[in-house]
């Protein structure tokens, strides 16, 4: 079985920077690729579809889709838990395999930035989500937002702010004062009233308060399009051992489970 | 490349736009928006090496730069530079990027690209537009005197085609064009 190993670009592929930056994982389609079996793990492009045992370059007799996939988990989880490792790829190649496509449902990216709130520095992560558009084309959307700046405390009512209770009496003319108060509207709405933390940011970001400033880190990927499994896919810049777009967390989780992932790390529908 | 190349490409490209409608481009497309971004991608490198010596004119250097930004969509293009050493995350607009590479010490410069490149697959914006990402290895050597400075990076350029007009003489022409986005550099060693 072919695992990823420390050295392993030198010992394998040669001893050239080239062969090292042949095998890495290069962009996110990339790694659908070797996922896929459309591209050997050491960047040559499959033209014979079938996913069957293939004679590649000079010093590797054979590759499978197996082989590919175990490449494209780090050397690291490997050492860690291979017996995940294994299952997991062994689901994926299983009796009818498994199959990435960048528009399919149920995956997203994590992107941690760097925002100014009212122009102070403040840490935000960002859940980017690829929306469809049949025959049209596509984009990223932001669809889950975390920041210190979102949370929805305990507030203090501010007592000056009101539509008195007499205002049935009088066809609610105070509603008129209210609206014209927009810095207070919160006062003129039910105490338990919430928001989620999108609506939170897309009002605030309407009002002109956040501004972008930075991405704090390589984003990373969460992919839960495959039954079964909650993948993290992360960006691995290192000389030895397989580098690039990797897996670098497998958790095996049911359906509802995923609800739940989606909730608690990827803050959607908070 | 030149102004006139620009607009030949271009309008070569007339020919196969009205089949472009689907969501990914065919094959034989894919492979004409790769060499396309390819040579641009060459372009800049070319232009970058003529900002960073510091023996190239200053006409010379206001020449590459002019040209340098013309590759881009627009002046607000982002270049994004993580490092290896350093936690963070640093970006510049292209512009500012470029004219920070001019006022470099070095008496030569040289690029050199590994034999590695990548072209994701070309993707339909909903606004009509193709978007792909090209990735590029290439070692950067600056000189000066006894003094050298090299580092080896991973670029990750944004690519996008989209429609343009140019006027030839009295007449407008519109053309499909590859034109460079923002830029994202990996530092690797």
């Amino acid at each position: 079985m072919l695992t990823p190993t420390p050295g392993m670009a030198q010992n394998v592929w040669g001893k050239d920077q080239t062969e090292s930056f042949r095998i890495s994982v290069k962009q996110y389609d990339d790694f659908i690729s070797r996922f896929n079996f459309k591209m050997t793990p050491d960047g040559k492009e499959i033209t014979d579809t079938a996913h069957v045992y293939l004679e590649t370059v000079e010093g590797l007799p054979k590759i499978s889709r197996r082989d590919g996939l175990n490449m494209l988990i780090d050397m690291n989880l490997w050492k860690q838990k291979p017996e995940l490792c294994k299952k997991f790829v062994g689901q994926v190649v299983a009796a009818k395999p498994f199959v990435l496509d960048f528009y399919q449902q149920n995956w997203y990216v994590s992107h941690q930035a760097i925002v100014k709130f009212d122009g102070k520095e403040e840490q935000m992560r960002l859940t980017m989500q690829i929306e469809v558009y049949p025959e049209v084309g596509s984009k990223w959307v932001i669809c889950g937002v975390d920041a210190p700046f979102l949370e929805n405390d305990a507030r203090k009512m501010n007592r000056d702010h009101l539509i008195p209770p007499d205002s049935n009496g009088n066809g609610f003319i105070a509603l008129g004062h209210a609206f014209k108060d927009p810095g207070h509207f919160r006062e003129y709405l039910p105490k338990d009233f919430a928001t989620d933390a999108l609506s939170r940011f897309a009002a605030v970001s309407k009002q002109g308060k956040v501004e972008y400033a930075r991405a704090e880190s390589q984003h990373e990927y969460h992919l839960l399009q495959i039954p079964n499994w909650a993948v993290v896919v992360h960006y691995f810049n290192r000389k030895e051992g397989n580098r690039g777009w990797l897996i670098s967390e497998l958790q095996e989780v049911s359906d509802s489970e995923k609800e739940l992932y989606r909730d608690q790390y990827l803050n959607i529908g908070k | 490349m030149t102004r006139t190349g620009i607009i030949l490409i271009g309008l070569l490209l007339i020919a196969w736009s009205s089949k472009a409608q689907t969501l990914n481009l065919t094959k034989t497309q894919r492979a004409a928006f790769s060499k396309m971004a390819l040579e641009k991608t060459a372009a800049l490198s070319n232009y970058i090496a003529t900002l960073c010596d510091k023996s190239s004119p200053a006409e010379l250097k206001q020449s590459a730069m002019s040209e340098a930004l013309d590759l881009f969509r627009d002046r607000e293009r982002i270049v994004q530079v993580s490092s290896k050493t350093r936690n963070e995350v640093r970006s510049e607009n292209i512009e500012r990027y470029l004219n920070r590479l001019r006022v470099l010490p070095y008496t030569s410069v040289e690029i050199e690209w590994y034999d590695v490149n990548y072209v994701s697959e070309v993707k339909k914006g909903v606004d009509g537009k193709y978007y792909g990402t090209i990735t590029i290895f290439q070692k950067f050597i600056g000189r000066n005197g006894e003094q050298t400075y090299e580092d080896v990076t991973q670029k990750n350029i944004g690519v996008v085609l989209e429609i343009r007009t140019k006027r030839i003489g009295d007449r407008v022409v519109e053309g499909w064009m590859v034109l460079l986005g923002d830029i994202e550099v990996v530092e690797t060693k």
